[in-house]
């Protein structure tokens, strides 16, 4: 045959080269507007590692198990604060008087998605015993569960009183009980599935949500609306409900959620159409639609595309382990609070996230109760002139004599910058800094060994309430717990202990405020910023309202399917 | 370039090559244009590369020029390509990239070249087990996909500049120890080796006065084509988040502009791509041109 | 015949045996510890030993050698430390998707050097064989990701001539999603191969029977095509075939940029989350397909050329 070719000669040449030009209009000749339909979709900004309420945990996974599966609250989409609302429970609990019993009522006619792990394919009615299994699987050492910690400790035991009653008993009163179960990792699946499935359970998702599994591909997952999902209502009786009030969700017959890793692909699909909206934006591609004037830009306003942006309830820090020689222990605290005194985070603001960012004075973000705009962190005002003379009063002028401290953070580009941009901090107060990079896995092993001397990372709130922050300096929660920095006070601790169980209110806050005090003087931590997430979505997608906590936002979504496919020519694909 | 691909090029190389070949291959040289612009290129680039590491020029990289994400001005020289995210000078920024990629360049040739040449020359000169035992470590070693094998290489050092040097310094030997092998089993048995044995000459001397000389012209070329792959890989692996840290490579710089461009700043992707290319380019030529000068039996077809 | 490949198979043993030495030592010996990351941001210190013991990491090291041995063997890797999910699955999955975009990406590459690289030879030493050759020299100098960028922004997005990035089960609708990226697969690679293609025919100018077929008074073309394409195809044939296992394992920057779910991508992500297990089985993966490639070629030299059998 190749001998043939070379017959072809000249005329081989000319016809391939035809070919490949001829390809690319061949391809845009097939382009048809093609209409989509009442279909919501997204992109994805990272694999999905699992569909599993018991294995997820990193955000992705909580998207795609919140598509399935749900559990007994949830937060109201609208209401800021958010409030903790009924979901497969038919009311809020009652709580025994020692607040350690919790007793639940199911919802009734609540039914599993229909699959094949049922008798006659026909999901089966929802009962308080799929809660008592879907718990203790957590707790199920074999299970070596991502979410054990829910219960961990906090559930004595969990038992189905008739078909419709629950109780939970605790070990002892927890304030914080009912946000851990709004949280994905507390859905209920259904034992049948879980059994037929065995280790590939993780993929095949059968729960009582909104949606329903069609198709899971590492790059793109396809969604349907569960034909026999109970009716359900757009909330109604908050403000901003708009003229969705009280319709029945969810309203996209289809959800397609695409898995984009890299930023420039993900970017053009959105201003391309493909996607009705975008999340997770690099801090570049927000510049290109977000003037600096902290304005949408002109392009943005003529294609009617809205920037969103809301409190992310997180806070970014930079945690020293105290248990490093060189820099933790109270002989190492000057160092630390020149340090922090030294890092001008106001910059960062702008060059990182456009102004979309406030300064983070302590652990408790904005949106989160408990959260004091007026506290002012003595260590974190940016002072020059007062972090060198802490130094040159330890006999370090000028930073002589201090050892060179190695910096860790992840390996992404702008995480990168950031560290340099640290680094160039440290440097004017004479102290050196080597940045180390790692993937997220192999930071976080190194942290969990307490190997590093200091690392840049951030804390996004499990739940709505200040303990969720305060916990991360609490001595017994030490690496490998979520106390990175590995900080031990004693006074601190106690006073966690007390504080911890109580309800949310004047006294919890004042112990807080104490804690708080302590923590400050020490400074385990440089706190960084809050960060505000943010969405871009087209003119034809409504009801967007950012929600730190609501995973499964496209539930109540609503495209405006006439407007796309008369507008978002585009969208042809 | 793989190390196969390089192999191929360099497979003419096979034939023998008499002394007054050097003087013969300078006079060709000098009489292709394109290759002399290319030397003239290549040692443009290690004169910064120096210049940069003596600290005469573009120092300090990370001073502050103007402001964040200036547009390239003729106002002045620092910002001639314009400046980064942080107002550093995206020309002193390549000029240290440069001075990062001539060395990851060198110390990789510096690390590979004595480790395939000796082996090469061991295996081929003493041959039996010494043979099998060598060419069983490189095979197997070069049957490991060498992307795969610098990815473990940096878990295993952990990262930055010093893993890259080592990495590619430890996978780039194979080609060249290969070739080295066919030839000394060629020239071992030549007249003036054996007339060298007769006057007393030992296998030391043999080895490494007798024969390597008459050989080391694959190392020359080898060295041309390992110092561009060396560029290349260095990118690749700042791509994937394992190349240099806390310096201004190439790859990094195209790494972090990669986003820019979305916002319009394409002067830093822009200079790091050319930087990249140009040095690239003039070790290419450079290579083809001195394969085709020291080896005859290719010019006149 | 048989003989030669049986000692050709013998051979390989104790170089797949070094193959496992290396990667051992480098993915167990010193790979990360993978607990951590299974059990998310709240684990304790026993959830971790469980862990541990489960995954087999508490027992020897020569036990763990003699398991990684049986997976080379049994291709069960085991299961993936991020998504958990069976690693010969994920490879099943993704060998697909990488061929679609590599095969066609391949065949249209191959012919366009050999052609290219036949009229180069053919006008050798002219201005068109410089041109061409300082062409491809530039296009190998470019990085492999400034074309990408370009491409997808200029002709995905820009022109709308192809989708930005995607993947269609259905092989049909799936053409315009690789073609993109195939193109660019064309772009990067073609520089490249006109210059190998192009040395073998050279090499075959100089030989002694070309120059009797000139002393014989056939004309150039003819030489060219009777006789220097005819020996030059064996070097040809064995450079296409060494490439050709690797087309399953795909391309890393190609795949992550365009959405194409093939092994290529999968190592890219596994890289990223220092996913090992996945890591090893695809070196592991790529190094079994590149022995087996080499077996098949001289396997196909020897029937070529019987002179090898001898060797």
């Amino acid at each position: 045959m190749l001998f043939k070719m070379a017959k072809a000669r000249k005329a081989g040449v000319f016809f391939l080269a035809a070919a490949i030009l001829a390809a690319p209009v061949g391809v845009a000749g097939c382009k048809k507007k093609r209409v989509l339909g009442n279909t919501l979709r997204v992109a994805l900004r990272q694999k999905v590692r699992t569909i599993d309420p018991a294995h997820g945990g990193d955000y992705y996974s909580n998207v795609e198990v919140a598509r399935a599966y749900e559990g007994l609250l949830r937060y109201n989409y609208l209401k800021r604060p958010y409030e903790i609302e009924p979901a497969l429970a038919e009311s809020m609990p009652e709580i025994s008087k020692d607040g350690r019993v919790y007793t639940f009522r199911i919802k009734k006619g609540v039914r599993f998605q229909n699959d094949g792990c049922f008798p006659n394919a026909i999901g089966r009615e929802l009962a308080a015993s799929d809660f008592v299994y879907s718990f203790n699987r957590l707790l199920d050492p074999k299970e070596a569960s991502e979410n054990k910690w829910l219960f961990d400790g906090k559930v004595k035991e969990v038992k189905a009183v008739d078909a419709q009653t629950l109780t939970i008993r605790l070990t002892r009163p927890n304030a914080v009980f009912l946000h851990l179960l709004t949280m994905p990792g507390a859905s209920v699946v259904a034992r049948e599935a879980v059994e037929t499935y065995g280790k590939d359970f993780a993929y095949h998702p059968v729960g009582t949500g909104a949606f329903q599994l069609d198709r899971f591909s590492p790059n793109q997952i396809v969604w349907i609306k569960n034909p026999s999902f109970r009716v359900e209502r757009f909330p109604a009786d908050v403000s901003g409900a708009g003229e969705d009030a009280g319709k029945p969700i969810p309203f996209a017959e289809k959800v397609i959620d695409d898995v984009i890793v890299e930023d420039q692909p993900a970017w053009l699909n959105f201003m391309q159409g493909n996607h009705d909206y975008l999340m997770k934006l690099p801090k570049d591609n927000v510049a290109a639609v977000w003037g600096a004037d902290h304005k949408p830009t002109k392009e943005l306003r003529d294609r009617r595309i809205d920037l969103l942006a809301a409190p992310a309830a997180d806070f970014t820090y930079v945690a020293f382990n105290m248990e490093d020689p060189a820099v933790g222990g109270a002989k190492n605290r000057y160092l630390r609070q020149a340090m922090s005194l030294a890092y001008d985070e106001a910059p960062t603001i702008e060059k990182f996230y456009l102004g979309l960012a406030a300064r983070a004075e302590f652990l408790v973000p904005p949106g989160i109760p408990g959260y004091d705009p007026s506290f002012k962190n003595p260590f974190r005002a940016y002072d020059l002139t007062k972090a060198r003379a802490i130094l040159e009063r330890n006999g370090h002028p000028e930073g002589r004599g201090i050892p060179e401290i190695t910096y860790e953070t992840l390996s992404d580009s702008t995480q990168r910058q950031i560290a340099e941009y640290f680094q160039r901090s440290m440097a004017q107060l004479g102290v050196k800094i080597k940045i180390s990079v790692a993937t997220w896995p192999e930071l976080l092993s190194r942290i969990r060994k307490k190997q590093p001397q200091m690392f840049g990372i951030s804390w996004l709130y499990d739940y709505p309430d200040a303990e969720n922050g305060y916990q991360l300096l609490y001595g017994r929660n030490e690496s490998p717990g979520p106390n990175e920095a590995n900080y031990k006070n004693a006074r601190y601790d106690a006073l966690y202990e007390k504080a911890a169980p109580m309800k949310d209110g004047p006294e919890r806050r004042k112990l807080f405020a104490k804690m708080r005090e302590l923590a400050v003087e020490d400074v385990p931590w440089i706190f960084g910023l809050h960060r505000m997430e943010t969405r871009l979505t087209h003119h034809w997608t409504r009801n967007y309202k950012i929600h730190a906590f609501e995973h499964n936002v496209e539930k109540y979504l609503r495209v405006d399917v006439a407007w796309r496919d008369a507008e978002g020519g585009l969208a042809g694909r | 370039m793989n190390g196969e691909e390089q192999e191929i090029l360099l497979k003419e190389e096979a034939s023998f090559a008499p002394k007054s070949l050097w003087l013969d291959a300078w006079r060709r040289m000098r009489r292709d244009r394109l290759a002399v612009a290319s030397l003239v290129v290549i040692a443009l680039y290690t004169l910064l590369a120096l210049a940069a590491k003596l600290g005469f020029i573009a120092t300090p990289w990370d001073a502050e020029v103007g402001t964040a994400y200036a547009a390239p001005s003729l106002a002045s020289l620092k910002t001639i390509f314009g400046t980064d995210i942080f107002g550093r000078s995206v020309l002193h920024k390549v000029i240290h990239g440069t001075r990062i990629a001539m060395s990851v360049g060198l110390v990789t040739s510096l690390i590979a070249i004595p480790i395939g040449v000796t082996l090469g020359a061991l295996a081929g000169y003493f041959g039996g087990l010494v043979d099998e035992a060598i060419v069983w470590f490189y095979t197997t070693l070069s049957s490991i996909p060498s992307i795969m094998l610098l990815v473990a290489f940096t878990y295993v050092l952990g990262k930055g500049i010093f893993s890259v040097y080592i990495a590619l310094g430890v996978t780039g030997w194979i080609g060249l120890a290969r070739l080295i092998r066919g030839e000394f089993i060629k020239h071992k048995h030549r007249e003036y080796v054996i007339a060298a044995e007769s006057i007393g000459a030992g296998h030391v001397k043999r080895i490494f006065r007798h024969i390597l000389p008459n050989v080391s012209h694959i190392v020359i070329i080898n060295f041309s084509l390992q110092f561009q792959t060396a560029i290349k890989s260095e990118v690749i692996l700042s791509y994937l988040g394992l190349g240099v840290q806390g310096q201004p490579s190439w790859g990094v710089m195209i790494d972090d502009s990669k986003l820019e461009l979305a916002r319009g700043v394409w002067w830093q992707l822009s200079a790091a791509t050319l930087a990249m290319f140009f040095v690239v380019l003039a070790f290419n030529i450079f290579g083809d041109a001195l394969r085709d000068a020291l080896d005859p039996k290719l010019k006149k077809g | 015949m048989t003989t030669y490949l049986v000692r050709r198979l013998i051979y390989t043993v104790p170089i797949l045996f070094g193959v496992a030495i290396i990667i051992f030592s480098l993915f167990n010996l010193v790979g990360g510890d993978p607990t951590y990351q299974m059990l998310g941001k709240h684990a304790t210190p026993a959830q971790i030993a469980e862990l541990r013991h489960e995954l087999g990491l508490d027992r020897t090291k020569l036990q763990q050698f003699g398991d990684y041995l049986g997976q080379m063997v049994t291709f069960d890797f085991g299961r993936s430390y991020s998504t958990k999910q069976k690693i010969s699955e994920m490879i099943w999955s993704g060998i697909p998707p990488s061929l679609s975009l590599a095969i066609p990406a391949f065949i249209v590459e191959t012919l366009l050097a050999l052609i290219i690289a036949m009229l180069v030879a053919y006008f050798r030493g002219s201005l068109f064989d410089r041109i061409v050759v300082v062409g491809c020299v530039m296009g190998m100098s470019v990085s492999a990701l400034a074309y990408i960028l370009f491409g997808q922004y200029v002709f995905a997005y820009l022109f709308g001539f192809f989708p930005i990035s995607g993947y269609d089960p259905d092989p049909i609708l799936r053409f315009k999603y690789v073609a993109l990226p195939a193109l660019i697969w064309v772009t990067v690679s073609l520089g490249i191969n006109v210059r190998v293609f192009r040395t073998f025919m050279l090499d075959e100018v100089g030989q002694d029977y070309v120059r009797t077929a000139r002393a014989k008074g056939l004309s150039e073309s003819s030489t060219l095509f009777k006789h220097i394409l005819k020996n030059a195809m064996i070097p040809v044939i064995t450079y296409v075939v060494i490439q050709i296992p690797f087309l399953i394992t795909g391309s890393f920057l190609l795949e992550s940029f365009f959405g194409i779910p093939g092994l290529g991508s999968i190592t890219i992500d596994a890289i990223h989350n220092s996913d090992f297990p996945v890591i090893k089985a695809m070196t592991t993966i790529e190094t079994l397909l590149f022995i087996f490639g080499n077996l098949l070629t001289d396997a196909l030299y020897s029937v070529v050329d019987p002179r090898v059998r001898l060797k």
